[in-house]
């Protein structure tokens, strides 16, 4: 968008766009945010991170007739490393006129949404960066973003893939790697970044769309003398303190106010060193996306010692609590314990587990679960639920308004988790050995806590939907998709599709037709009702 | 839990494998680093008066001794830091010596662990034939005999609570022993009845093989299935057992070499 365009559309006149349909917005930013029906412009369809589409062409009563409409097998897709992880797509593609964008590692594909047909495939340069997934791309205007895992923010031209421009955010020689599907918001391009391997500081950062230049740069610890910093001993442990911020967040525009999960502390599994909270670590931060500056906090795992990121995607709904209407902001988090917030003020509302967590010795006068300090990783082993893996992780989970409840893929797991550091404890400085990987759909009733039902899914890979026509779409771990009952849990219907689900599946209209667009270790599919 | 799960991958971890073999050049480098440098950067380069180095920018962006070099040669005068007149082989060295500490920090697969053996074997043997009902399906002279020799203290305190090969074994290039057979039993809708070892389950079917070798295929739905999972035990185990148990527990299997 030209700088006179840009003038334009900031004085609001959108006429422009209309005029010139391709050359000047396939993507209004004003149009993100929207219930996503005909597109599927973001990361989680909306800003609030619901995953929940108001279609209903396909519903309850007509789901057992689905069918495959195509299968794509993404070319040249080959992406060294991770026993073959990171090929999986992990990505929620976006769905916008009728093409979907979706990304690997350092490979991002657009795809006819109507066909399955390939449009174009950009392909980054290999990097020794750790390669453990992508979860998307952004679009804002013609330009699509991707942060490959040597931590370049690329920005292509959504016609053909081609490079716009490339902006470092973060330095891979340090250790950091970048997975994230940006969150656009305005005219900022908000981003963040990962790797706990080297004990990095963690930050988020607003980059100007137009340019990759920075806009904002918010750190997850503070600096010495700051608030927060007395929750740690001293300045080598803040500014070596970790909380990487790999997981998209959520936006309110009423109270333009973005909300974002921040990761465990660093070093992860030792902790003598950073004795305190270690804020703003493991939290669940509100900052303003014109400034960076933070509104309010709070820190669902005070003091980690397991690698619970709480980065999952902080689900955004208005609804009553205790017979009031509320602003809330809801996650299932890595640590096995649901978080109930009000999003104007952080006031918290509730925590209730929905697993069975070992480590904790009850709530504290907050709701913060109180670390029991003899679960800590030690020499000869602690045993602990959750797993590093954790209860949950970046598995999309889905709010559906008219069941009013919370869905998410859980795991009851257990391991064994080992300190290892001689000496000064660095990097992980420990390791846990998993036992098992149960994995379970649960729905949880946000205004108790109560898990209301549980569907064994095997393990957990992927995350979910749901639609206004009475579904919720999961994947097993034996390569089934599934559509069950909000209500109850009960399976509606199912599919065999040959691999795992792998990514929060979409749903989108194209031409009065449905379409349910998902992906797995090796395609992307999508499913329709018959045609009439 | 359903058996097709266990190998199940892991979505989060970030690096595989052992560490490689010790290269000649890491061995020189911390030679010459401990007579040289250690003293003011610790023996394992973590810092002690002057910084740590496993996790210094200069370091990291090094290659081959291009930033680390001229640091060497010409000291940091201004921070206390001494001149080396060193010959670029053994710049190359010391280079080597930190590149290793910095990829032997972030890859925690490298890590060992060790030091296990903290319990009271008297107590592990209590528990082993009493609150902990091991000796209900297990001999300490039939199928534990010598079960401390075929595993590292770590694998073992692991197979002790859930005795099943993980996804981590196979990425680490460890052999463990297949998780026990798992007798299944399928009553179909029509009250036809089959039975054998359980190959997989999930919601929707059923795969065992048969007393004649056959591998079945069975529609799960409307059937009832009767599994006799010898894991189940474990499972209960792995819930409500104490760390202290386990290690003690641990230290009496130790014993049986």
């Amino acid at each position: 968008m030209s700088h006179q365009v840009k003038m334009l559309f900031a004085l609001g006149v959108l006429v422009l766009a209309a005029a010139e349909p391709y050359s000047a917005q396939q993507l209004p930013a004003a149009s993100i945010g929207q219930p996503p029906r005909s597109a599927w412009p973001t990361y989680n369809g909306d800003y609030s991170g619901r995953r929940f589409s108001p279609l209903t062409q396909i519903n309850a009563s007509n789901v057992s007739k689905l069918e495959k409409v195509w299968t794509y097998h993404p070319s040249n897709a080959g992406v060294a490393g991770l026993g073959g992880f990171a090929g999986w797509i992990k990505s929620t593609p976006l769905e916008v006129n009728g093409v979907l964008y979706f990304s690997i590692p350092d490979n991002v594909w657009a795809v006819d949404a109507r066909t399955g047909h390939e449009l174009w495939h950009y392909k980054y340069p290999p990097s020794k960066a750790t390669h453990i997934g992508s979860r998307g791309v952004a679009m804002w205007g013609d330009w699509l973003y991707f942060e490959s895992p040597d931590c370049n923010l690329i920005s292509l031209n959504a016609k053909d893939g081609t490079v716009r421009w490339q902006k470092q955010i973060a330095d891979p020689k340090l250790e950091y790697f970048c997975t994230m599907s940006p969150l656009v918001v305005r005219n900022h391009l908000v981003v963040g970044v990962g790797g706990d391997s080297l004990d990095n500081p963690g930050y988020l950062e607003s980059r100007d769309p137009e340019t990759g230049d920075a806009q904002w740069h918010w750190n997850v610890e503070p600096k010495p003398g700051e608030p927060g910093s007395e929750t740690w001993p001293d300045i080598e442990s803040m500014s070596h303190g970790g909380g990487m911020t790999w997981m998209t967040g959520t936006y309110d525009p009423e109270l333009n106010l973005i909300y974002w999960g921040t990761g465990n502390p660093n070093p992860v599994h030792a902790s003598a060193a950073r004795k305190g909270d270690n804020l703003w670590t493991c939290s669940i931060v509100a900052l303003n996306p014109d400034t960076g500056k933070m509104a309010w906090y709070y820190q669902v795992s005070p003091h980690d010692t397991h690698d619970w990121d709480a980065v999952q995607t902080p689900v955004l709904f208005d609804a009553p609590f205790q017979g009031k209407p509320r602003k809330l902001v809801a996650q299932g988090s890595r640590n096995g314990y649901f978080f109930l917030l009000d999003r104007a003020t952080g006031e918290h509302l509730l925590t209730a587990p929905f697993i069975e967590p070992n480590w904790s010795l009850g709530l504290n006068a907050k709701g913060q679960p109180i670390p029991d300090p003899k679960k800590e990783p030690s020499r000869d082993g602690t045993l602990v639920a959750p797993s590093s893996n954790g209860a949950t992780n970046w598995f999309p989970p889905t709010f559906d308004p008219q069941s009013g409840l919370f869905y998410l893929n859980a795991s009851q797991n257990w391991s064994i988790f080992y300190l290892t550091a001689e000496g000064k404890a660095e990097g992980f400085a420990g390791r846990d050995d998993f036992l098992n990987f149960a994995g379970t759909l649960e729905a949880i009733d946000y205004q108790t806590g109560a898990v209301r039902w549980k569907h064994d899914i095997g393990g957990v890979v992927a995350g979910l939907l749901s639609t206004a026509g009475g579904l919720v779409f999961d994947g097993d771990t034996s390569g089934n998709l599934i559509a069950v009952d909000p209500a109850t849990g009960a399976t509606l219907w199912h599919a065999n599709i040959g691999q795992n689900l792998t990514n929060g599946p979409i749903t989108f209209e194209l031409d009065g037709r449905q379409f349910l667009v998902f992906g797995t270790t090796n395609a992307l599919v999508a499913f329709a009702l018959p045609k009439p | 839990m359903l058996l097709s799960t266990i190998f199940l991958a892991l979505p989060l971890v970030a690096q595989f494998g052992p560490a490689s073999p010790p290269d000649p050049a890491i061995e020189r480098g911390r030679q010459a680093f401990i007579s040289a440098c250690a003293f003011c950067h610790g023996t394992e380069a973590t810092g002690r008066s002057a910084p740590d180095l496993v996790r210094s920018s200069v370091v990291l962006h090094d290659e081959h001794g291009d930033q680390i070099g001229p640091v060497i040669l010409n000291g940091r005068p201004e921070r206390g830091m001494p001149a080396f007149n060193y010959t670029p082989e053994q710049i190359a060295d010391l280079a080597a010596f930190l590149h290793s500490r910095a990829a032997a920090t972030a890859n925690r697969f490298s890590y060992t662990i060790s030091g296990l053996l903290t319990g009271d074997a008297a107590a592990g043997k209590g528990f082993f034939f009493g609150a902990g009902k091991c000796s209900t399906c297990h001999s300490t002279t039939g199928d534990l005999q010598h079960i401390a020799a075929a595993y590292e203290p770590v694998d073992l305190q692991r197979r002790m609570i859930y005795p099943v090969p993980t996804y981590m074994d196979s990425m680490m290039g460890k052999k463990t022993k297949p998780a026990p057979p798992v007798k299944v039993t399928v009553v179909l809708p029509s009250g036809q009845t089959e039975s054998g070892v359980l190959e997989h389950r999930d919601e929707f079917k059923v795969v065992l093989k048969d007393a004649s070798g056959q591998h079945r295929v069975l529609n799960a739905e409307g059937a009832k299935v009767t599994v006799d999972d010898p894991l189940a035990a474990h499972e209960q185990l792995m819930a409500h057992i104490t760390d202290r148990q386990m290690h003690d527990t641990l230290a009496f299997l130790e014993t049986l070499k």
